[in-house]
């Protein structure tokens, strides 16, 4: 079925049109798949909801290749998940390997793209019967555990990020109340009965706010190989690679389908793995070709199963899986166990695109790495006003309205302020998307427990997730995190 | 980031409060039959909490090594960025789209991007013209209709 759907001339063109724009936002740092999807919200108001969630997907997909580029001939990561990338990929262009290292990267990600949508298409089916049986209780702790992990496994203060959760909940319940039908917060201004709106929110928090940083210091960069030769990786690069892309694949996939598993957790996780295998851990950071196929490889299987928590569980697991998540919601999808009985077409459809596009991916990275190169060097002077210009008019054209284009502002400023504040944006995104859901979620359980809040401990498999998540919030405070890594920062 | 986090938890502990009394003049109800404040209410009381737990880290933290601001940060870009999304705002519904682009695009190549006044220029004209055949054109979306639309 999925196969059909793609082959549809218009899906497939979005399909093209997604992993076309990923590769160049992936290639064009200071603008990451976040802001860019945040700017195309917009535009999938015109689509149908099939090709828009295609071309956002491969979007998402297609800027983990594309970030690879300018991680190994320019020293600064695209988008973040690739920062890994640049400790032994600009090591090998340094030496003259830029060629084998994009195209092992390239060989890499494709493999553990395919196998990764496998996994998806086999996995996703069986936890969504699973997840029918889940009633409010459930999903109010399935949505507590889902955040409680984007904050544990993110960088930086967990009170930070919780705060930020808890500011997200409170800014999706501005607006009329679903369940009283009584206004909320909306100091009498008419335009904010329907809330806030998801597009002006996400494009100021991710789109101005990320222009503003920019702007603060610029980006400056050295490409060091302009012209790439020889990008078919030898015998012995293959021989090199071949268990790191294949470790690679199986850690991206499993960090992926967790809650908060970001691609930078993945990428970090490989790259430790293969320089503690490494019979030469020395030559890791000075181009081992090892560190740049297990983290690539990982990176992109952990893209692939992101997509299993969302469209299963309806559970967003980063910043742009909320971002996807709000895309579901604007065509009138619920993401979450109904999607795939009842949308079986938008499922399987996004599954065969994910194969077709991993194959237009590698064929558009390999033969056209001259363009991209070229890419690299556009001034961040030409593109700030660009960006904005398309914020300003994705918030605006979603209804016409300029309260929006305020909204927007003040969310930019936020976003500014935050990261200099050292907030992260994806727990308050996160919040702000399954705010209505939670609220839901966490009324109906009380009226099911007349009040009590033992509903949520009573039941064996609520009762599981909650303490999970308690112990994710008390763990930290018995001594360091075990592990930080970011995976909230997808905004690039 | 002792000054920062002792800042920023202060604002959001603020923040909560306001949350918490704005949730009050809505009905809270109770446990058996929660109102609409109910939902607020709860997420006011948390991020209170969660703010003074950034304030105990923020008094517990290290010493500043860095300010609010990068070392010569281009403060007057972000400032006049942030006017001129406000100039567009205030100008899209009165003077039209195709004006307000132009201008907008104009100001932002020429004052933050440090553009030639002629490129600036050139850049907005062909940017708000492309947009406006694309939007109205193409994807049949209404956009601000101001003098220059009309002649249209």
């Amino acid at each position: 079925m999925g196969f059909s759907v793609i082959a549809e001339p218009m899906n497939f063109v979005f399909c093209f049109t997604g992993v076309l724009l990923g590769t160049l936002i992936g290639v064009l740092p200071g603008l990451g798949p976040g802001a860019t999807i945040s700017l195309l919200l917009p535009l999938t108001y015109h689509l149908n909801p099939i090709a828009s969630i295609i071309m956002v997907a491969g979007i998402y997909y297609g800027a983990k290749y594309g970030g690879s580029t300018t991680s190994i001939l320019l020293n600064i990561p695209g988008e973040v998940d690739s920062v890994v990338t640049c400790l032994d990929g600009y090591q090998m262009a340094r030496k003259g390997r830029a060629g084998p290292a994009l195209g092992i990267s390239a060989f890499g990600s494709f493999i553990a793209g395919t196998v990764a949508t496998l996994g998806l298409m086999l996995v996703a089916p069986t936890l969504a019967r699973f997840a029918l049986s889940f009633g409010p209780p459930e999903m109010f702790a399935l949505m507590v555990l889902a955040m409680t992990l984007i904050v544990f496994m993110s960088s930086g203060s967990q009170a930070k990020g919780l705060a930020m959760a808890a500011l997200g909940l409170f800014l999706g319940s501005v607006g009329l109340d679903v369940f009283t039908n009584v206004d909320r917060f909306v100091f009498g201004y008419n335009f904010l009965l329907e809330g806030l709106g998801i597009v002006p929110v996400i494009v100021g928090l991710f789109g101005v706010g990320e222009v503003l940083s920019n702007l603060e210091v610029q980006m400056r960069g050295e490409v060091f190989q302009k012209k790439v030769s020889n990008l078919l990786p030898t015998l012995k690069d293959w021989k090199d690679s071949f268990w790191p892309i294949v470790r690679g694949t199986f850690i991206g996939f499993f960090v992926g389908v967790i809650p908060g598993g970001g691609g930078i957790a993945s990428t970090f996780a490989s790259y430790t793995v293969e320089k503690r295998l490494s019979k030469h851990p020395e030559k890791f950071g000075t181009g081992a070709i090892e560190g740049v196929a297990g983290p690539e490889a990982a990176n992109n299987a952990c893209s692939g199963a992101n997509f299993i928590p969302l469209l299963t569980l309806g559970i967003p697991t980063n910043g742009i899986m909320a971002i996807i998540f709000a895309s579901l919601m604007i065509n009138g999808l619920q993401p979450g166990p109904l999607l795939i009985k009842n949308q079986p077409e938008l499922f399987w459809g996004v599954i065969a695109s994910m194969y077709v596009g991993n194959v237009m991916l590698v064929m558009l990275n390999l033969p056209l790495i001259g363009i991209w190169v070229r890419f690299l060097t556009i001034p961040y002077a030409i593109l700030a006003p660009l960006i904005l210009f398309f914020c300003l008019l994705g918030a605006y054209t979603v209804k016409n309205a300029v309260p929006d284009l305020i909204i927007m502002l003040i969310f930019g400023i936020v976003g500014f302020l935050m990261k200099k504040y050292r907030y992260e944006g994806a727990p308050l995104i996160m919040g702000f998307v399954i705010s209505e859901l939670v609220e839901g979620a966490f009324i109906r359980s009380l009226l099911m427990s007349g009040g009590s809040f033992t509903i949520f401990f009573s039941r064996p498999i609520s009762c599981t997730l909650m303490i999970v998540s308690l112990l994710l919030f008390i763990l930290p405070l018995f001594g360091k995190k075990p592990i930080s890594m970011g995976a909230g920062d997808d905004e690039g | 980031m002792r000054k920062l986090d002792i800042q920023s938890g202060l604002f959001l502990l603020l923040l909560s409060m306001g949350i918490c009394v704005g949730s009050l003049q809505h009905e809270v109800g109770s446990l058996t039959e929660p109102g609409s404040g109910f939902f607020p209410l709860a997420t006011g009381l948390v991020l209170g909490v969660l703010s003074i737990l950034i304030l105990i880290e923020g008094r517990r933290g290290s010493q500043d090594t860095a300010g609010f601001w990068a070392p010569a940060a281009n403060r007057k870009g972000i400032f006049l960025t942030i006017f001129f999304i406000l100039v567009f705002s205030f100008l899209l519904e009165r003077a039209g789209f195709l004006f307000t682009t132009t201008l907008f695009f104009f100001l932002v190549s020429r004052f933050v991007s440090g553009h030639r006044w002629s490129t600036a220029l050139f850049f907005g004209l062909a940017t708000s013209v492309a947009t406006y055949v694309v939007f109205s054109f193409l994807l049949r979306a209404p956009l601000p209709v101001g003098i220059v639309e009309s002649m249209f």
